[in-house]
């Protein structure tokens, strides 16, 4: 054995210290771990959230252009600009209207539309969880 | 890292009612731009190719008088809703004297149908709107209209 390591005089006070832990350590370690788990799961689920969002955003694109095209918009601004005429004609308007709507797209979009909903009501759920457990800025 | 996200997630979730009506403002922003933005790109697919009437694109108050350029949105009893290439709507009456053309040829009123576009030469009626055809002329039937819109 050398000198160094030979026990000196600090080493001797740490061993006969009695060394305690803080009450409740391991549970509050154990629950901050579990809040940031949690945080980047949220993190993650808010990610796909966005995409969703981005899709979203692209098939309201294509119904715009699709319902330009199939003359479904010019027929709904032209029916508003002689609203005169509309309440002439309701039904054979309504049903040329109802006939050129890309419907195709409506439901893509509907269906995109329950899934953006769906999944930011869960995290946003989630997310009040995590801020009533009390976890958010309680560094001690 | 982990601690900001925590602490972020932690204050979301305490403005939860706030984020969601956020998030639900940004969906309908971003469903209502991204319809605008494709329609504003988009053609009108009933009237594709350049106008057979000479001033059908502005509309009927400057096409050549007693012509006009329209696509058929439904039959009524005396005639035809159309909406002309300016987007104004018509009523297309018809009577027993009305001559019907389909592919350069003598045809019938079966030939004009909804989504036909139609060259209307005649008069206005007595009222606004109201169209009165001595000749029906169909310039593009329905089942090419429909082939085009869906391209």
């Amino acid at each position: 054995m050398t000198d160094d390591d030979r026990p000196d005089d600090l080493d001797r006070l740490f061993a006969q210290a009695r060394v305690t832990p803080p009450a409740g350590l391991a549970l509050r370690a154990r629950t901050r771990l579990t809040a940031m788990r949690r945080a980047w799961r949220l993190t993650a689920l808010l990610a796909l959230d966005l995409a969703a969002l981005l899709v979203l955003g692209w098939l309201a694109f294509r119904l715009g252009a699709a319902s330009q095209t199939s003359g479904a918009l010019p027929l709904a601004r032209a029916a508003m600009a002689d609203y005169h005429m509309a309440f002439e004609e309701p039904v054979p308007l309504g049903a040329a209207l109802l006939a050129l709507v890309p419907w195709s797209y409506v439901l893509l979009i509907s269906l995109n539309a329950l899934f953006v909903t769906g999944l930011t009501s869960a995290v946003l759920r989630r997310a009040g969880a995590l801020g009533q457990a009390g976890v958010g800025g309680s560094r001690r | 890292m982990s601690e900001r996200l925590v602490a972020l997630w932690s204050w979301l979730g305490v403005h939860r009612l706030l984020a969601g009506w956020a998030a639900a403002l940004a969906g309908l922003a971003l469903c209502g731009g991204g319809i605008a933005l494709g329609a504003s790109g988009a053609e009108d697919g009933a009237f594709a190719g350049p106008p057979a009437v000479a001033g059908a694109v502005t509309g009927p108050a400057t096409s050549p008088p007693g012509r006009v350029e329209a696509v058929v949105i439904a039959r009524r009893p005396r005639g035809y809703l159309a909406r002309t290439r300016a987007g104004d709507l018509v009523l297309i009456r018809v009577d027993a004297r009305t001559r019907f053309r389909a592919l350069g040829r003598a045809a019938d009123a079966t030939a004009v149908q909804r989504n036909t576009v139609v060259v209307v030469q005649g008069a206005p009626g007595a009222r606004a709107g109201v169209f009165r055809a001595r000749v029906v002329a169909v310039r593009r039937g329905a089942t090419e209209a429909s082939a085009t819109a869906s391209e």
